[in-house]
């Protein structure tokens, strides 16, 4: 007999061990959380305000200020605020979720200093030009409408819509009119109530240590924190539609679209849906992904997942396949769906499971910069610092039946709205 | 600085070693050297196909991915013109496993009927979704279609047409398999926890014994002749925004001008304070995106500039406004020592990030590998910083000559 038929041994990972993050306060008191120190000659800043598209009034406004914030002030141009930072080899990165907004500070250690500085100074009063506002209209014009040929655009608003109502948060999506409507004094009074560098925490990883805490407190330490207060959605749940269509001329597939709005969940319910959206299109071993592409070959890819809500979460799948293959797609899903309750994985679908799983969680804390997104997870769904290691317990000690109960409880397919677009 | 130790296995497998204590996983990369450009003109899209049926199983494994899972594994692959990388991630106790799973696909694959029939589907509906569903999605076979006549370069790695997948037969993947996965024609990195003396030890079991059946890839193409004039095509597109794009082959990754012109590119539309972008985006909106980069391919290279027009304006002034101002940039009226001193922390910047990554690591040791010229990772960050304003414009003159450019127009779908 061959060597080679002889698996090696695979070892169960059952515990998650990660060195926390440093927490502290700047002289100000703004909230201070750094990784441990690295060798690699660069830093990341991540800066972090609570308060995202949810609390917006109009779509469009948190990403508009938060990306325009660099884009000019009563002393700079856009240009030469960005050359300053390039000429550093530094970035200075937006983004803008749901629940909050971020701006990431990449740069060279040696620069830190200078190029933290420059940010503060450059995005502290920030006058959104005229000018700079209108080619952001016309960029993010120009790309709706591109995104607007796909169907995968098209299943997921209307199922969002669908789900949440047209004007709810958590269904924002815009339209050229939106965009066009943004103005200068929204902007302004946008970055004021929210994007104040006296109001953010932050997050340091990479080659950061004492100097670079120094450097920090240099910088920032004399601001003092101004308090913030997190902003709280408020879901407007609609009763769930059975199937919405959307025919599109030129599309050669259709993108399908389930989505159901979760409330808020316990922490034991969060790690629980978490684990259950594994076997339903988590990672490729799910009951989705291996009925529909490795056995039956429909789709290039279909998934699930959990996407953060204003007030809690929305458990959606999609995927793209040929419109030949969407009804026999939908029906699998719906078993799928189903068959989680009526027949829960058992030995070794559940145990292959809990491997997969929990070599994932400790994989993700690897690497220097693993830890601020985890970090920001927590604090957008107020979960304790434990969340993540009793996480590894509970992918162990969670039961089959338990399983059945919760797909019960969340899974069943008339809860869901679906959404299909394209070649109908 | 990233260190490395190198060895070669009798059977020709190159196994470079990188060992981090930081970590908690082991990666196994896994480098074949044959991507798009190995195949034949009437059965393109190979390559890639034969990434998917790498996960259908081997001769001691029923199923990859789930003996990867039970491990706690994870992993992926990508296809490009000139290879196929394959990766692996797992706890480092469990790195065994991974040499087990790498080490049998390269011995033995299962290729059935059963698995090429739900993967030609599957590479299908990728197709569609990629090229038919996104606007400009089939932009790398205009571009590559126009750029080269004769050269394999001239298919992109998804394939030429759709067809090709669907009319792939087993023997077809058979023949391709035995031709090119081997250990003589692989290269493989080992990353991680992981000191030198276990992946000895694990190579010399998992990997000693597979025969090459196939040879070396010479890594020898069909040449075009050198492009002259202008070479234009137009076509429809689901963007509702026409666009304009020009296109020019390049040196190749070891030629110190391939740096010069990623630098040059960067430099002219490279970000939003770049010439393309300010003139023709901000100043005198033609365009509602602009810009510009190099792809730095082993073997060729193509610098690439676009525009997506606004409302009412036309592809011809578009063109001649990118033109103009490329031009401009390389009659040297934009760039001073403080713009090359500013790309160069640039790419400084974005190499010491890029290999704070331990996968970015284990995919450059193999990609350097592969490119004959290991040692040629640690002075990577020279080659940038070498550079000087008159050896980058050089290099932009004499790689991108404007009335020697291929010229794709889109347009709107109107039917």
């Amino acid at each position: 007999m061959s060597f080679r038929m002889l698996a090696p041994e695979a070892k169960t990972i059952k515990t998650l061990s990660f060195i926390p993050p440093t927490e502290s306060l700047l002289r100000g008191g703004i909230p201070l959380a750094a990784s441990p120190k690295r060798d690699l000659g660069v830093v990341k800043l991540l800066f972090y305000w609570p308060a995202g598209t949810a609390a917006q009034t109009a779509p469009m406004q948190a990403r508009a200020a938060q990306t325009l914030r660099l884009s000019g002030n009563k002393t700079h141009s856009s240009e030469q605020i960005q050359e300053g930072f390039e000429y550093l080899g530094a970035s200075a990165n937006p983004d803008v979720g749901l629940l909050s907004s971020t701006l990431v500070l990449q740069t060279q250690k040696q620069y830190l200093e200078e190029a933290l500085k420059w940010l503060l100074e450059q995005g502290a009063e920030p006058v959104f030009p005229e000018h700079e506002l209108a080619v952001f209209k016309q960029v993010e014009t120009s790309s709706l409408l591109r995104r607007m040929q796909t169907p995968r655009y098209w299943s997921g608003r209307l199922c969002y819509e669908a789900l949440y109502g047209k004007s709810s948060p958590d269904s924002s999506f815009a339209d050229s009119a939106d965009i066009e409507a943004l103005n200068r004094e929204d902007l302004g009074r946008w970055h004021k109530q929210h994007l104040a560098f006296s109001a953010c925490r932050v997050f340091a990883s990479g080659d950061f240590g004492q100097e670079e805490h120094a450097v920090l407190e240099r910088v920032m330490g004399s601001m003092n924190a101004s308090k913030t207060s997190r902003e709280e959605g408020v879901a407007s749940l609609l009763e769930p539609q059975t199937q919405i269509k959307h025919r599109m001329e030129h599309a050669q597939q259709v993108s399908l679209y389930m989505g159901k709005a979760l409330p808020k969940l316990s922490m034991e319910a969060m790690q629980t849906a978490s684990f259950v959206n594994m076997f339903l299109g988590g990672f490729f071993g799910s009951r989705l992904m291996q009925d529909l592409r490795e056995t039956r070959g429909l789709t290039y890819g279909i998934g699930s997942g959990l996407a953060q809500a204003s007030s809690g979460f929305t458990w959606y799948i999609s995927g793209e396949m040929n419109s030949a293959n969407a009804d026999a797609a939908v029906e699998a899903c719906q078993a799928i769906m189903t068959g989680l309750s009526t027949s829960p994985p058992t030995g070794e679908e559940l145990e292959k499971a809990r491997r997969y799983a929990s070599g994932q969680l400790r994989a993700g804390f690897d690497g220097p910069f693993s830890l601020p997104s985890k970090w920001q997870f927590l604090l957008q769904n107020n979960l304790p610092g434990n969340y993540y290691t009793t996480y590894m317990d509970r992918i162990w000690s969670i039961t089959s039946d338990e399983i059945s109960d919760f797909a019960y409880n969340y899974l069943r397919p008339d809860s869901f709205t679906l959404a299909l677009a394209g070649i109908l | 600085m990233i260190s490395y130790s190198r060895f070669v296995l009798p059977n020709g497998l190159r196994v470079i070693h990188h060992f981090d204590p930081d970590s908690t996983v082991v990666i196994l990369n896994t480098l074949f050297n044959v991507g798009a450009r190995d195949e034949s003109p009437d059965k393109t899209g190979f390559a890639h196909l034969f990434e998917h049926l790498m996960f259908g199983g081997s001769k001691n494994v029923v199923s990859y991915d789930k003996a990867v899972e039970h491990a706690g594994g994870s992993n992926n692959a990508f296809t490009n013109n000139e290879y196929t990388n394959y990766y692996i991630t797992v706890p480092s106790e469990n790195a065994e496993t991974a040499f087990w799973l790498e080490s049998d696909r390269m011995f033995q694959l299962n290729i059935n009927a059963k698995t090429l029939e739900v993967q030609r589907g599957v590479v299908v509906e990728e197709f569609k979704q990629r090229c038919h569903n996104a606007p400009f999605g089939m932009l790398w076979h205009h571009l590559r279609g126009l750029l080269y006549q004769n050269s394999p370069y001239r298919w992109p790695t998804i394939g030429e047409d759709i067809s090709h997948i669907e009319n792939a037969t087993l023997e077809d993947v058979e023949a391709f398999y035995k031709k090119h996965y081997h250990p003589a024609n692989a290269v493989l990195c080992v990353a991680g926890q992981i000191t030198l003396e276990e992946t000895r030890v694990l190579c010399e079991k998992w990997y000693a014994d597979i025969e090459p059946t196939g040879s070396v890839n010479s890594n020898v193409y069909e040449q075009d002749p050198a492009n002259t004039g202008r070479r234009f095509m137009e076509t429809e597109d689901l963007s509702p925004n026409p666009a304009v794009f020009l296109v020019w082959k390049g040196p190749e990754f070891n030629n110190p001008d391939s740096a010069a012109l990623e630098l040059f590119a960067d430099l002219l539309g490279g970000s939003e304070i770049s010439p393309i972008y300010t003139r023709w985006v901000k100043e005198n909106p033609v365009f509602n995106d602009a810009a510009c980069f190099y792809v730095r391919g082993i073997g060729e290279g193509m610098f690439v500039l676009y525009g997506v027009l606004n409302d009412g304006q036309n592809h011809l002034h578009g063109e001649a406004c990118l033109l103009q101002t490329m031009k401009d940039a390389m009659d040297g009226k934009f760039f001073t020592e403080r713009h090359m001193e500013r790309v160069k922390n640039k790419a400084t910047s974005s190499l010491l990030f890029e290999k704070s990554s331990l996968i970015n690591r284990a995919q450059k040791l193999c990609f350097f590998e592969n490119t004959g010229n290991l040692d040629a990772i640690v002075t990577e960050n020279s080659t940038y910083r070498n550079t000087n304003l008159h050896s980058m414009l050089k290099a932009a003159v004499s790689t991108i000559q404007p009335d020697n450019a291929a010229v794709l127009y889109y347009h709107p779908k109107t039917s």
